[in-house]
């Protein structure tokens, strides 16, 4: 381990990289392969990176009652993790106005640890959002010398080796034939494991899909609609004509390397899956070499420095020299001692809204830092299959992956321009999704006789048992689903993470402050809302479901889940929520004047000082982010190794290609 | 375990026998006693509610559904729900048949409304039955795994019994309804 605080029996590493999440990790690895020493620094405790303590997590997560994406994981008040229920329990945030609606988790494994695990490619069109339909920010890449509302061949190339790239580490299982054109994609691309099959729903939905869809204001736009297999990085099958036969040995569990299952349907993906079926990052950590990358948990980063704590001589010349970090014994005492590992390059890799956190403590100087916070606007549409008496309205909810299937040709087109893009999937998991949501039927019938947004509210409470209740819940459960609508948010500068001495958890680190709503975009969004919500009833209609949702506006307790905003369409009052994709507090662009990192996700600042992420990005499209910060972070992996290649004189250096370059 | 169930057992009789609990849980949960005893969850529930209300007071609730039973079994046809304990003949009864249903389904126990928990504090002072306090609270993760709610939903609960790969693509399995006519009886 690293020196205690300004000894001097100090260990130099290569590079430091704070957070052991799965952008952290996949830095870690690649480094490591090239032979770098490398030191992770996390904050919360590994309790679940054993067979053991995952398999606790499992017991915690069935145990709970609330089973929220957090559940399974300890809270650990050293390093505290936001919860949706209690949005300024972590944050601080106004609680009368809209809210930064979405959590993430601080142990090591990260938020990945409770991810879907879906991992759409970005469309061309999501990365030049500016210059195409005039919304949000562009990425800083090299754009077609003859169109630049096109990427450069180039790009799309590096793009696509990364994407490919990140597809390996994630083992993911798609069909690339079926995808078609949804995302930057080559001809001929095989996925690293065979597609996951489409459920019984998703069926049902192709069967009555119109060639056409009237859409947008006056179904002015028309759009071919398609039920196209989403990738997903979970176990299938290998797929024996990965990278033209080579094929793909997919990682086995933690702790457990020989036990490897494919997706069984447990349908408990967010928040952990039993049978590790799916990938979280400590799969990627489990390939670490030991005596190349340290782990150490309950760290948690304080600042980077830009000076030498132990040689005060030593000058300052804008590079980050390492970080100052705090060790606690027990997560519920204030106790911690203060250490400092040194790099040659510091990673910041600790969330979008952490990264944030920490650069501003660190005393970065860029106006941009903590600007232009993104979540994906997420809008739920329930229904329920007709009520045939009998299996034909039973479509089976909790069975299977949450989402198999993505409606496909919503998420890019010259619409763009007025109303957000949408993504659809058909949620495999009924309403509310997660899996408690059917215990609220069975306790409004108990306690008061009647189903939630079906039935009217009986005046008296009336209170069902026996037969009767066992035989509306089995006419009104298996009939559950609902259409998940994830929307595109633009950047916005007004929406920050900012920090103040006034707000500090229990070790003295800063919570973070958060300023967050639609703001000049609602429209933007909302509309688009409307617009995916009409989608959906087109759906319905065809399937002869009907919808159901709140008729009433419901007025936030204490203990609901937050809500970015609300909006009321034909009748019902629909939330929009946040769906834990934070990004953009760190955006990427062409200098410090408009941005905190270049293309790299180097700070403009600081040239040895790279912030890895959603962060990172200035636009999200209607992809779920992970895989191209996946991505990112393995390109940024390979300049990192470039540079350290420069730093070390190493006389091959000319050898190397830098990364995409 | 072939004697017969007696019609008005004490606390420490009901207590020492499950067979009590399943009798009373057949109407409440309209399943079977083979469903209820498949759960494996019997007697940690029944421990639930004794703990949560008392012995004796189980064993009134117990009572109270043996003779809402027979009532019914009368009649024809025989009626798909059973009286709850009246509200106002016994509150702390009524809200813990409502707990034991919620038991059944969801594997929580849900406690008691407030205006039930103060009666039973209140009874409590003067004839103890040594209960303790009535939190939310999932019984135990086989307790959610084995939920009836499952049984119901066309589905599984999620983080356990996993149908196995690409299950989900085939028809989900009829649900069976429930039985009519007579309800069992363990005696």
């Amino acid at each position: 381990m690293t020196a205690d605080r300004y000894a001097h029996n100090r260990v130099r590493y290569h590079a430091v990289i704070v957070g052991g999440g799965i952008y952290g990790s996949l830095v870690a690895k690649r480094l490591s392969e090239n032979g770098w020493k490398v030191l992770i620094l996390e904050a919360g405790t590994g309790s679940v990176a054993t067979w053991e303590g995952y398999s606790a997590a499992v017991d915690d997560y069935r145990a709970a009652l609330h089973k929220s994406p957090n559940s399974p994981y300890l809270p650990n008040p050293a390093a505290p993790s936001p919860d949706n229920t209690d949005p300024s329990g972590y944050f601080v945030q106004q609680l009368d106005g809209p809210l930064y609606a979405s959590d993430y988790l601080r142990t090591l494994g990260g938020t990945t640890l409770h991810w879907e695990g879906v991992v759409p490619r970005m469309h061309e069109g999501d990365f030049l959002t500016q210059t195409r339909y005039g919304v949000g920010k562009n990425w800083p890449l090299k754009v077609h010398d003859k169109d630049p509302s096109a990427l450069s061949p180039t790009t799309l190339a590096m793009l696509h080796k990364y994407y490919s790239e990140a597809e390996f580490e994630l083992g993911v299982a798609g069909d690339a034939k079926a995808l078609g054109k949804s995302g930057v994609m080559v001809p001929k691309y095989t996925y690293p494991m065979k597609n996951i099959p489409q459920s019984y729903l998703d069926r049902k939905i192709a069967e009555v899909l119109p060639e056409k869809i009237g859409y947008g204001p006056h179904g002015t736009a028309s759009v071919e609609p398609n039920m196209v297999p989403a990738p997903q990085a979970r176990n299938s099958s290998p797929n024996p004509d990965y990278r033209k036969g080579e094929g793909f040995r997919p990682v086995g569990a933690i702790g457990i390397p020989n036990y490897g299952e494919r997706c069984q349907g447990n349908s408990s993906c967010i928040p952990i899956c039993p049978v590790q079926a799916k990938y979280t990052p400590l799969r990627t950590q489990s390939q670490f070499k030991d005596d190349l990358v340290t782990v150490a948990t309950r760290s948690v980063v304080s600042r980077v420095l830009f000076h030498d704590p132990l040689e005060k001589s030593r000058p300052r010349n804008g590079r980050a020299t390492g970080v100052e970090y705090k060790v606690y014994e027990d997560p519920r005492s204030r106790a911690f001692t203060t250490h400092y590992a040194e790099a040659d390059i510091v990673v910041l890799a600790a969330h979008a809204i952490e990264n944030a956190k920490l650069l501003l403590a660190s005393g970065v100087d860029n106006k941009h830092i903590g600007r232009n916070l993104m979540d994906h606007p997420l809008v739920y549409a329930k229904a329920l299959m007709p009520d045939t008496r009998g299996v034909g309205g039973n479509i089976g909810p909790h069975r299977g992956p949450p989402a198999t299937s993505f409606l496909d040709g919503f998420r890019d087109g010259a619409w763009r321009v007025g109303f957000s893009p949408f993504r659809a999937a058909v949620s495999n998991w009924g309403w509310g999704g997660m899996a408690d949501a059917f215990s609220h039927e069975v306790r409004a019938l108990v306690d008061e006789g009647y189903l939630p947004h079906v039935d009217e509210k009986p005046k008296a409470a009336k209170h069902l048992s026996g037969r009767a209740l066992r035989r509306k819940l089995a006419g009104h459960l298996p009939r559950q689903f609902q259409m998940e609508l994830l929307l595109e948010q633009p950047a916005n500068e007004n929406n920050t993470v900012t920090i103040s001495p006034d707000f500090r958890d229990n070790l003295g680190n800063f919570r973070p402050v958060i300023k967050y709503a639609f703001g000049s975009d609602s429209d933007y969004v909302v509309d688009g809302a409307r617009h995916a919500v009409a989608v959906a009833r087109e759906l319905f209609t065809r399937l002869g479901a009907k919808e159901y949702g709140s008729k009433v506006a419901p007025v936030r307790k204490p203990g609901d889940e937050a809500v970015i905003a609300r909006f009321e369409d034909g009748g019902f009052h629909y939330d929009i929520v946040g769906a834990r994709h934070g990004a953009g507090t760190h955006i990427m662009g062409l200098s410090a004047d408009d941005s905190v990192v270049d293309e790299f996700q180097r700070s403009h600042n600081h040239p040895n000082l790279y912030a890895v992420g959603c962060g990172s990005m200035p636009a999200i499209g209607t992809s779920n982010p992970t895989l191209t910060g996946a991505a990112m972070a393995l390109r940024s992996a390979d300049q990192i190794h470039s540079d350290l290649m420069d730093l070390h004189n190493t006389l091959s250096v000319t050898l190397f290609e830098k990364a995409g370059q | 375990m072939t004697a017969p169930l007696k019609p008005d057992p004490t606390g420490e009789q009901f207590a020492a026998d499950e067979r009590y609990f399943v009798d009373m849980s057949v109407p409440l949960t309209g399943f079977s006693p083979e469903d209820l005893y498949a759960t494996g969850m019997v007697e940690e529930y029944q421990r639930t509610l004794i703990a949560r209300i008392g012995a004796q007071r189980a064993a009134d609730l117990y009572r109270h559904y043996r003779k809402k039973k027979q009532e019914a079994n009368a009649k024809s046809p025989v009626p798909d729900e059973l009286p709850w304990p009246t509200a106002t003949d016994d509150p702390i009864l009524a809200d813990a048949a409502r707990a034991v249903v919620k038991m059944w389904y969801v594997g929580a126990w849900y406690g008691l409304s407030p205006a039930a928990e103060a009666k039973l504090r209140e009874a409590e002072k003067t004839k103890p039955q040594g209960v303790a306090p009535n939190e939310a609270f999932m019984v135990s993760p086989e307790a959610y795994l084995n939920g009836l709610v499952w049984k119901v939903s066309g589905g599984h609960p999620p983080g356990g019994k996993p149908p196995g790969y690409g299950s989900w693509q085939s028809p989900p399995v009829p649900i069976p309804a429930p039985a009519t006519g007579s309800y069992e009886e363990l005696s």
